[in-house]
């Protein structure tokens, strides 16, 4: 599974990308505290709303309902701000190690 | 043998024709009508078919609550709400995470989980009943402000809760990393009094 960095907030967990199953769009989100971003910039404050549901900030369908996913690389990819964030070195994909 | 007759040999081929022609062809032959009686009761449902809804809610959310509130009367909570339970401390587990419930999130901590690239908090007897009291030890003492340090970012507030013994140890791979060191201080995130996550910490 696809990881960025380690999460600043909870400084566990790793940021992900998870994609919406309804609009498809992607975002960075913590898998341990739910800390959601919505650019590169991780030293942003992060989106925290309704922490039950997990709202998709591109459409408002939750995060976590059946058909979103952590993002392959090639959904990754697909996002622009994620493709340049990651052509610009800003981001930086990496395999979990098992 | 003689040959037949022509005359004999043209009425043959002509009754032939004629008979072909008068037979009815697949296009004309009349619907076939299903006389079975109507059926009354619901088709059985196919082995891949969606689930069932009732009232609204999903087969699978139904089995899932029902699973969520024995796993919390197994840790002594109190169902306060439609997937809401609150602890003894006053800890309230809500509904959220990749798991569905944060009841289920905590329960990834009662085990190692050596694939997690950083850090990975493992509860001290490695169940959830154990888990569930550490962590409202951990928040009773976190209310009481006594050895905790306190961040705060937006809604969110994250306690580093000294515990004074060992509650649990490190794993994931900065902890294999480390030999599994023990854990004896607990890191609560909260939203106000609803658990986001909990874990044991270095």
């Amino acid at each position: 599974m696809l990881y960025l960095d380690c999460c600043r907030l909870c400084k566990t967990g790793p940021l992900r990308l998870r994609r919406c199953g309804s609009c498809a769009s992607t975002w960075i989100v913590c898998d341990e505290c739910d800390a959601l971003w919505t650019s590169p910039d991780l030293s942003a404050s992060p989106v925290i709303e309704d922490s039950a549901t997990l709202p998709c900030p591109g459409c408002g369908a939750s995060l976590w309902a059946a058909g979103s996913s952590w993002a392959t690389e090639e959904q990754a990819r697909a996002e622009k701000w994620i493709a340049d964030a990651i052509e610009a070195g800003q981001l930086d994909l990496k395999n979990d190690p098992l | 043998m003689g040959k037949a007759p022509l005359p004999v040999v043209i009425g043959i081929v002509v009754l032939v024709g004629v008979g072909a022609w008068l037979l009815p062809t697949a296009q004309d032959q009349p619907p076939v009508v299903d006389r079975a009686p109507p059926r009354l009761e619901a088709p059985a449902e196919a082995p891949d078919a969606p689930r069932a809804k009732a009232g609204g809610v999903d087969a699978d959310q139904a089995e899932g609550r029902q699973s969520v509130d024995q796993l919390a009367r197994e840790c002594g909570l109190e169902s306060v709400g439609r997937s809401v339970y609150v602890s003894p401390a006053g800890v309230r587990y809500r509904r959220g995470s990749e798991q569905g419930h944060r009841l289920l999130h905590l329960a990834t901590h009662t085990q190692d989980n050596p694939s997690r690239p950083f850090s990975h908090g493992v509860f001290a007897g490695e169940n959830l009943p154990d888990a569930v009291a550490i962590v409202d030890d951990a928040y009773r003492q976190a209310q009481a402000g006594k050895r905790v340090d306190v961040e705060r970012e937006g809604r969110r507030t994250v306690y580093r809760v000294e515990m004074g013994r060992r509650v649990g140890y490190v794993g994931g791979q900065r902890g294999a990393a480390r030999g599994r060191p023990a854990a004896r201080r607990i890191q609560l995130v909260m939203e106000g009094g609803n658990l986001i996550t909990a874990y044991p910490v270095k």
